[in-house]
């Protein structure tokens, strides 16, 4: 016997006899170690740490207390009943194999870089973390067993030849499984328990990682819902609510590209919304189309469930999005009112997204789809606004066209007849030719008022010349002098003239009839795609929008056409309003006939 | 009333009716035949107008303000069209109600253009003296609309520099009256008249014109833009 090989053999030895009848120094040794490894975890997790530094540091500290070279954790998803719902012991054994996946959070040592954290795998026969699953025990596997499984040529690469998996209970539930493996034959006896014994106190530190980490998620989702929530209660656009929820999805849950898909009623897509990556076929507002048939687009569509794919590698017809630089990606479906809206889909890079993805999106999708249903009744609501809006104003356009093109003809048409009969009466009829006259005179008052009543229900200069000479025209009929400065030229669309005559028109009768003002300015300024409007008077103020005066009526006009109007009117200070008003870009000179 | 022909060689004026509204258009036709004015064809549409301008070549042109098809200022558009291409034709333009944008516009076009509510034609004795007024190259303006455009209310008036005469004479002045006309009109001489016109051409900086159209508009314009 050579000294190497008898110092191996002792070595072996002294190891087998120290972990089977530890002395009780070494008991305490490595109790204190235990104990030292812990508190570093607890102190991470103290400081904040995220889950995956913690898993780390666990598999680290881990590998350090058992004496192996590589060690990982995964957390384990299984569908099916394998996964008992509690972790007693009892429970274990007669289970059949578990279906599922495994996804490494946490690898130190040699696997680093064979077995990275995101590293996925289906849990398969043979595997020791299946089997630690099926067992709810620690379970060794050696030689022969390790070399031929699922992992035998990694282990091969490794020089791995005994590894041992135990599972993590986290509060009660199964959680995941942690591996070590050594490159000695084999692990000492005990090493089962040492691991359980060390697994289920960092399970405190894994729960309190993760509790940490779900309550920070939860406190940032919230923080971004809010400000979704924000931006719907002040009537963004649709399309900048869809931009912002995309924003907040690539933040929270994606790791490259998250892009927002609205399904129309004729069965095609469009994409609404893009972060992140990019290529040709990512056109945000136009049609979305040639996505695989298998692709996450037409799943969702298919089954309005939520989806993955892990390598687009993997899909017929994936290259695209491997070309913008995506290999993963989760889509959840948005429903809105009970029926699939679309979908919100977060990318990455690399591997596939974490196994929770979908659970946590969950409730964001859920207020998403909140906000999109939020978002679509508002411009729905503002449509149907600005519709009754319109359609009051064509009344009115067509009742002074009535007016005009049929009464007030018909009594110039009948005056002159008068003065035709009048002509021909027969001399010494002079007493009913004055008679007529009289009559003319009467008529002609009459056709006065119908022109007065059709210039109040519609001023036909605002439809014929615009906004500028309708109101100068009010201005000079005011009964109050007006001052104007009015820079605005041009034609703009019919529903804004029309909207800013009323509001001018009803300052005006309210500073003569109400405010006792002794002059009214009027400032209009057409600039960066809305029309200013702001009038005051030097009355006595106190005009109140809820007494129902026409002011009341100028608001919901002005707020149909997506502008606001807001009064001031301090009692004796005057009435002041500001009135700003979209004016969406058109081209050219606006024409007459938009308003419809 | 039927009054002699107002032309010198002792024709009768030929005048063109654009309405579209026939019984209207007939009533007019009938009130200027009776008042020495031959109407040489009557039209429902500017495309028609400008077909019979083009064709009788008449004298005077009496245009609706509102046609087909879009009912909104297609005589002031045709007016202007027949004043392009025949610019002896004197035209009136009737409308249901009177702006001073559209009275502006259509007198840059010269002399010989009037611009009057429709209910005027039932005034016929004044209305046939101011036809004849136009087609003798006079520019005429609705008084109420020179009255609005007077009596609008201002912080800072300009035309408070004015005594309550040359305030009635400048009225008259924007309807397109000439001096011997407002001399007819306020009983005073045509001397009198030609000194508060000075004054008022001073007072307001107004340029001195030489013919009474151009007086009309530069009126007319100072009055809108104060």
């Amino acid at each position: 016997m050579n000294a190497a090989g008898t110092g191996a053999d002792v070595s072996h030895a002294t190891y087998a006899e120290a972990a089977q009848n530890p002395p009780e120094q070494t008991r305490l040794r490595q109790l204190a170690d235990q104990q030292a490894a812990l508190r570093r975890v607890a102190t991470l997790v103290a400081h904040g740490a995220r889950p995956s530094e913690v898993f780390t540091a666990v598999a680290d500290e881990l590998g350090h207390l058992v004496g192996a070279e590589a060690t990982f954790i995964s957390r384990v998803d299984t569908s099916g009943p394998s996964w008992p719902a509690t972790a007693t012991a009892d429970l274990a054994g007669e289970r059949p194999e578990p279906e599922g996946r495994s996804t490494v959070v946490g690898s130190y040592g040699r696997v680093r870089d064979e077995v990275p954290v995101g590293f996925r795998s289906r849990l398969q026969p043979g595997m020791a973390t299946a089997a630690a699953i099926q067992t709810g025990r620690s379970v060794r596997v050696n030689g022969e067993n390790l070399a031929t499984g699922p992992f035998g040529p990694v282990v091969g690469r490794l020089g791995m030849r005994a590894a041992i998996a135990t599972p993590i209970a986290v509060e009660g539930r199964y959680w995941g499984v942690t591996v070590a493996a050594t490159s000695r034959e084999d692990f000492p006896a005990g090493t089962e328990s040492r691991m359980a014994d060390f697994m289920e106190l960092a399970a405190t530190a894994i729960a309190n990682a993760q509790a940490d980490q779900e309550l920070r998620e939860l406190v940032e989702t919230q923080a971004a819902l809010r400000r979704l929530a924000m931006l719907v209660a002040r009537g963004e656009r649709p399309e900048a609510v869809f931009a912002a929820t995309t924003r907040e999805a690539l933040r929270h849950f994606g790791h490259g590209t998250a892009r927002m898909i609205r399904y129309e009623p004729d069965g095609t897509a469009t994409l609404v919304a893009n972060e992140g990556t990019t290529g040709p076929h990512v056109r945000v507002g136009e049609r979305w189309e040639g996505y695989p048939p298998t692709g996450l687009t037409a799943t969702v569509l298919r089954t309005g469930q939520a989806t993955r794919i892990d390598d687009y590698r993997d899909i017929p017809g994936g290259e695209p999005y491997l070309n913008e630089g995506l290999r993963s990606a989760v889509a959840m479906p948005i429903h809105v009112n009970g029926r699939l809206w679309g979908m919100i889909a977060v990318g990455s890079p690399v591997a596939p997204l974490p196994p929770d993805t979908e659970q946590r999106m969950t409730q964001f999708t859920g207020l998403v789809a909140t906000a999109v249903a939020n978002a679509q009744n508002r411009a729905e609501l503002m449509t149907s606004r600005a519709r009754i809006v319109a359609t009051a104003d064509e009344a009115r356009r067509q009742i002074e066209r009535d007016l005009h093109d049929g009464t007030q003809q018909q009594l110039v048409s009948l005056m002159l007849e008068l003065r035709m009969v009048q002509a021909s009466l027969p001399a010494g009829l002079d007493e009913l030719g004055s008679k007529l006259s009289r009559v003319i005179k009467r008529l002609a008052a009459v056709s006065d008022q119908v022109r007065e009543i059709s210039h109040g229900i519609h001023p036909a200069i605002l439809s014929s010349a615009g906004l500028r000479p309708a109101l100068r025209a009010l201005g000079r009929r005011s009964a109050v002098p007006v001052d104007m400065d009015l820079r605005v030229d041009g034609r703009l669309p019919q529903p804004v003239e029309i909207g800013a005559y009323y509001v001018v028109s009803e300052m005006l009768t309210n500073a003569v009839k109400h405010a006792r003002a002794s002059v009214v300015e009027v400032d209009a300024e057409v600039s960066g795609g809305a029309l200013l409007l702001r009038v005051r008077d030097d009355g006595i103020g106190g005009a109140d929008l809820r007494r129902g005066s026409g002011l009341t009526g100028l608001t919901d006009r002005i707020e149909a056409l997506g502008g606001t109007f807001s009064l001031h009117s301090p009692g004796g200070g005057g009435t002041a309003v500001r009135c700003e008003l979209p004016v969406p870009a058109q081209g050219g000179q606006g024409d007459a006939g938009h308003g419809g | 009333m039927a009054g002699s022909s107002p032309e010198p060689d002792g024709r009768a004026p030929q005048v063109v009716l654009a309405d579209d509204d026939v019984l209207l258009r007939e009533g007019l036709a009938s009130l200027l035949d009776r008042s020495g004015f031959k109407v040489a064809g009557q039209a429902g549409n500017s495309t028609e107008l400008l077909a019979l301008v083009r064709s009788a070549r008449p004298e005077l042109a009496v245009i609706d303000i509102r046609m087909p098809p879009g009912h909104t200022t297609e005589g002031l558009q045709a007016a202007r069209v027949i004043r392009d291409e025949l610019p002896g034709t004197a035209i009136i333009v009737l409308s249901a109600h009177v702006e001073v944008n559209e009275a502006m516009d259509l007198l840059e076009g010269g002399a010989s253009l009037g611009y009057l509510l429709k209910s005027r034609v039932t005034d016929v004795a004044e209305f046939i003296e101011t036809v004849k007024r136009i087609t003798a190259g006079a520019s005429v303006v609705d008084p109420s609309l020179v009255q609005e455009l007077v009596r609008a209310r201002r912080r800072r008036d300009p035309l408070d520099v004015l005594s309550p005469r040359e305030r009635e004479v400048l009225a008259l002045m924007a309807e397109g009256a000439s001096n011997a006309g407002i001399a007819q009109r306020i009983f005073v001489t045509e001397g009198t008249v030609e000194k508060h016109v000075r004054s008022i051409l001073t007072k307001l900086d107004l340029p001195e014109s030489g013919t009474d159209h151009r007086r009309v508009l530069a009126v007319l314009k100072f009055l809108e833009a104060r």
